[in-house]
């Protein structure tokens, strides 16, 4: 009976928490939630741009838009829940104020929204490009949907991880973003695992990013099924960074409470 | 019932800390209007924070039975960047209750006008207090927890609040923190005075304030 009124109050809580950040997200300013949708447009616009250009090929399927739209929705999921789950805390702390609002029921909410929201912008997009013409066939719901999922995880994880250690060393925040940026180049966004030197992909191949991102490919495409991504490693890694976000999370919260 | 078992809670300053509670034990009166008496920094907030559950203690136990209210101070619960009505719903959404109801309370009991569709921040220290107490008498709680915020705001609105506590006295208790004695000696029935590492009450809240005035001349 007491786990049940919990669970009700910390629904209540979570739910309070996601409208007020989908309020504070999109309906303060009247461009609203055209800026979900304007990053991946930018993104794609701007490979477009640069492939034809190169007179390069696709390098999957036949259309740019949609190999590059299958690239940048788990990068975005990645980078915008890492920066949301980071600020959090900061942006909410007087809401700790109310004894029920828990740190953890922050970064949930905040972190629904993310993937709701470009869950939607990805459907927005298949549908845009379906408009124009695009052939879109989808293969696996459930991979697509389970390298989401680790993305998710993962994002929280180092979220969380991020969110305990600038506090002690402020500059890490910068650090941190000076290194994730080149993530960027090295995670496939923009191309597939295949197209690199055996070399290069062992260089890289530490990055769970480049794995979960061939593997939300992998789910999308009928015609591509990469053989470079390690399910297994992809599991692991995000498993135990949420382990250890979870941990860093409830040393961190007890501090994070007092004022 | 709110209940302390050999609670501590000191906090890290720069040379060394500062104690709040040391191995505290002790039962808050029931149904009585607590005034919480210290000096500054002796942790007066602190404690009704421990008391709402807004803050962990170090190490003990508080067990809490009852609904209390969220600590009502001016650093308060309030999200600074959104407005009034934003904050209200917020909090109607977490204790559960009807959203209508408690906005038109707020919007006759707060006499906030426009003021209400405005951003916290915007917010005078008076027209936050009016805005947390109006908010809070619409939720009904059993224990009101005050930080300093009554006594705030001209002759009118301290009667409102008066009269509304008056009218809930039946059902339920404030415990305040207040630097005004004359605050304290209009709502309490017995008052806990902070020494730094423990707590005392005193039923004879006279003679409470008279001890805390010696404290602050030594």
């Amino acid at each position: 009976m007491e786990l049940f009124q919990a669970l009700n109050v910390q629904g209540r809580v979570i739910s309070a928490l996601t409208l007020r950040e989908t309020r504070a997200r999109y309906g303060n300013s009247k461009l609203g939630f055209f800026w979900a949708l304007f990053e991946p447009f930018a993104h794609i616009t701007v490979f477009i741009g640069i492939f034809s250009a190169l007179g390069r090929a696709v390098p999957l399927g036949d259309s740019m838009g949609l190999f590059m739209l299958t690239g940048i929705i788990p990068w975005l999921l990645y980078s915008n829940t890492v920066s949301n789950v980071m600020g959090g805390l900061n942006s909410n702390k007087s809401l700790l104020g109310y004894p029920q609002v828990m740190p953890m029921d922050i970064t949930i909410s905040r972190v629904v929204l993310e993937a709701a929201t470009l869950f939607i912008v990805m459907l927005l997009f298949l549908a845009g490009f379906f408009y124009l013409g695009v052939r879109i066939e989808i293969d696996s719901f459930l991979q697509m949907f389970s390298a989401y999922a680790l993305l998710i995880l993962l994002a929280t994880g180092v979220g969380l991880i991020n969110a305990a250690i600038v506090p002690i060393y402020p500059s890490y925040q910068s650090i941190y973003s000076a290194f994730s940026r080149p993530l960027y180049f090295i995670s496939g966004v923009f191309f597939t695992a295949d197209f690199l030197q055996p070399e290069v992909f062992a260089a890289i191949d530490f990055n769970p990013l480049i794995h979960l991102i061939e593997w939300f490919r992998s789910g999308f495409y009928p015609s591509f099924q990469s053989h470079l991504y390690d399910p297994e490693y992809a599991v692991a890694v995000c498993v135990s960074v949420f382990a250890l976000g979870l941990i860093v999370e409830r040393v961190n919260s007890k501090k994070a409470r007092q004022v | 019932m709110i209940e302390f078992q050999k609670v501590s809670k000191s906090y890290a300053i720069k040379n060394g800390k500062n104690t709040i509670l040391d191995n505290v034990s002790f039962t808050f009166p029931e149904k009585k209007n607590i005034g919480v008496l210290g000096v500054n920094g002796a942790g007066k907030s602190t404690l009704l924070r421990l008391i709402a559950g807004s803050e962990y203690a170090d190490s003990g136990k508080i067990i809490r039975r009852g609904r209390y209210s969220w600590p009502l101070g001016f650093s308060g619960s309030f999200h600074p960047s959104l407005s009034g009505i934003e904050n209200l719903r917020f909090a109607c959404r977490i204790y559960g209750c009807d959203i209508k109801y408690v906005t038109d309370y707020v919007k006759d009991f707060s006499e906030l006008g426009k003021y209400i569709e405005e951003p916290i921040k915007t917010y005078s220290s008076g027209m936050r207090s009016r805005l947390a107490f109006a908010l809070s008498m619409a939720i009904d709680f059993e224990v009101y927890l005050v930080d300093e915020i009554m006594g705030v705001g001209d002759q009118g609105f301290q009667k409102k609040c008066h009269d509304a506590f008056e009218s809930k006295r039946e059902k339920s208790s404030i415990i305040m923190v207040s630097h005004s004695m004359n605050t304290i000696r209009d709502y309490s029935d017995v008052a806990i005075l902070l020494t730094g590492e423990s707590l005392e009450i005193h039923h004879d809240v006279n003679q409470a304030i008279d001890l805390y005035n010696d404290l602050t001349k030594a």
